[in-house]
């Protein structure tokens, strides 16, 4: 669901901009201070399982695309705030390796998915895990949080697409930038995403399943 | 050094299309930035092009057609949107893919040590992901000489995913352990 670059106005993605340094700064701490030697081939694995995964895009009328994420197995393999940062390095190899999304996008699109969508997935793991553990439901408590997180992600991407009519018109009252509002971006994203959301919310449960079984090498 | 500047250098290009509003102005900065193009590259030029109008192109269509669409249905202007649209995007597309062919991101991130290391990790994990993906679903192919049904094609990208987090996360150790002990990260500490 990335935002390609030329889409939002330098009014959003400057705020957007603003927003994200000090999330990346607190994120590189987080990894700084949890990370070790060890640990650093397995966010680097998550990592590049997400990147892979998001190169199977489907693009959308509303000026986005539909793929799965992998922002779930690496909220739920590492952490929210490494993740975070992943995630975010994810984004700019693609807008700087293979034009795709867009690197004045990139704060936008790393606060909508690898926070907002990351900071749900993280939060409801934690609320439902405890809850659904040793039941025939457990899997629910990857799936759920997942599949909900995918969807407040896509529906931010969708809210900062659709106000960039507002933020910038030209003269004639033509749009500089993205032209259409909430009413076509929200649905043309946020519905692909809620079958996208279930997807993304089985692979994560199914390869999590597999990490507790192995140690991280010494 | 150098690679920092081609970073910051792109960065400053990108940000400047997107202040850019006349579709003259962003039309001449893609007739420049193609001439410049062409004249380093040579023959890659072409290939360069073709992939910047494969990325963009599906996006830019999908919002250009529902914008001329629109447009029509309510009796509005669509011509000068359209073109600044689908020239803006295709300007940042040719300078992304034009300098990605030179730059090393690795030492681009010379500045923070522990980015640095994660992008080489990734990027050499990334090729190692296709290459065993590819692998896989090749022996799968050659196992069930007919077609099989959606259990056993799920069960087997269950165990493919497993296999995929096994080489590929005992490959990076190897990998990440190889850089350490060669003082790949010490000069950025």
């Amino acid at each position: 669901m990335h935002i390609p670059d030329g889409m939002i106005a330098p009014q959003a993605y400057l705020v957007a901009t603003a927003l994200a340094v000090p999330a990346w700064a607190w994120g590189a701490r987080c990894i700084r201070r949890d990370f070790d030697e060890r640990c650093i081939p397995r966010l680097a694995v998550l990592t590049a399982l997400a990147f892979v995964l998001q190169g199977i895009m489907l693009p959308l009328p509303g000026g986005s695309s539909a793929h799965l994420l992998g922002l779930g197995v690496l909220v739920l393999g590492v952490g929210l705030w490494p993740a975070f940062i992943a995630y975010s390095i994810v984004l700019a190899l693609q807008a700087v390796l293979l034009g795709a999304g867009g690197i004045t996008a990139l704060p936008v699109n790393a606060l909508a998915m690898g926070l907002a969508g990351g900071a749900v997935m993280a939060l409801g793991h934690r609320l439902l895990a405890p809850r659904l553990a040793a039941t025939r439901f457990e899997p629910l408590a990857t799936v759920i949080p997942v599949w909900l997180g995918l969807v407040v992600a896509a529906l931010a991407i969708a809210l900062v697409l659709g106000v960039q009519p507002l933020l910038a018109v030209d003269a004639a009252g033509q749009p500089l930038f993205f032209p259409f509002g909430p009413a076509v971006t929200l649905p043309v994203i946020v519905i692909p995403h809620v079958l996208i959301g279930l997807l993304e919310g089985l692979l994560a449960w199914l390869v999590l399943t597999r990490l507790p079984l192995r140690v991280v090498p010494a | 050094m150098r690679d920092r500047l081609l970073l910051l250098a792109w960065l400053a290009a990108v940000v400047a299309a997107t202040l850019v509003h006349a579709p003259l102005l962003l039309g001449s900065a893609l007739g420049l930035v193609l001439v410049v193009v062409f004249a380093i590259e040579g023959r890659a030029a072409g290939g360069i092009v073709k992939r910047a109008l494969l990325a963009v192109v599906l996006v830019n269509l999908a919002v250009s057609l529902g914008f001329i669409a629109s447009a029509i249905y309510t009796a509005q202007p669509w011509l000068v949107f359209v073109t600044r649209l689908n020239l803006r995007v295709l300007l940042i597309a040719i300078l992304t893919l034009a300098m990605s062919r030179h730059l090393r991101l690795e030492q681009a991130l010379d500045f923070h040590a522990p980015s640095r290391r994660l992008a080489a990790l990734i990027q050499s994990q990334v090729r190692v992901l296709q290459s065993v993906a590819r692998d896989l679903s090749d022996a799968f192919a050659s196992r069930n000489p007919v077609a099989v049904g959606w259990s056993a094609r799920f069960r087997h990208a269950g165990h493919q995913a497993g296999a995929l987090m096994d080489k590929t996360e005992a490959q990076a150790t190897r990998l990440n352990e190889g850089m350490r002990s060669r003082g790949y990260f010490d000069s950025a500490q």
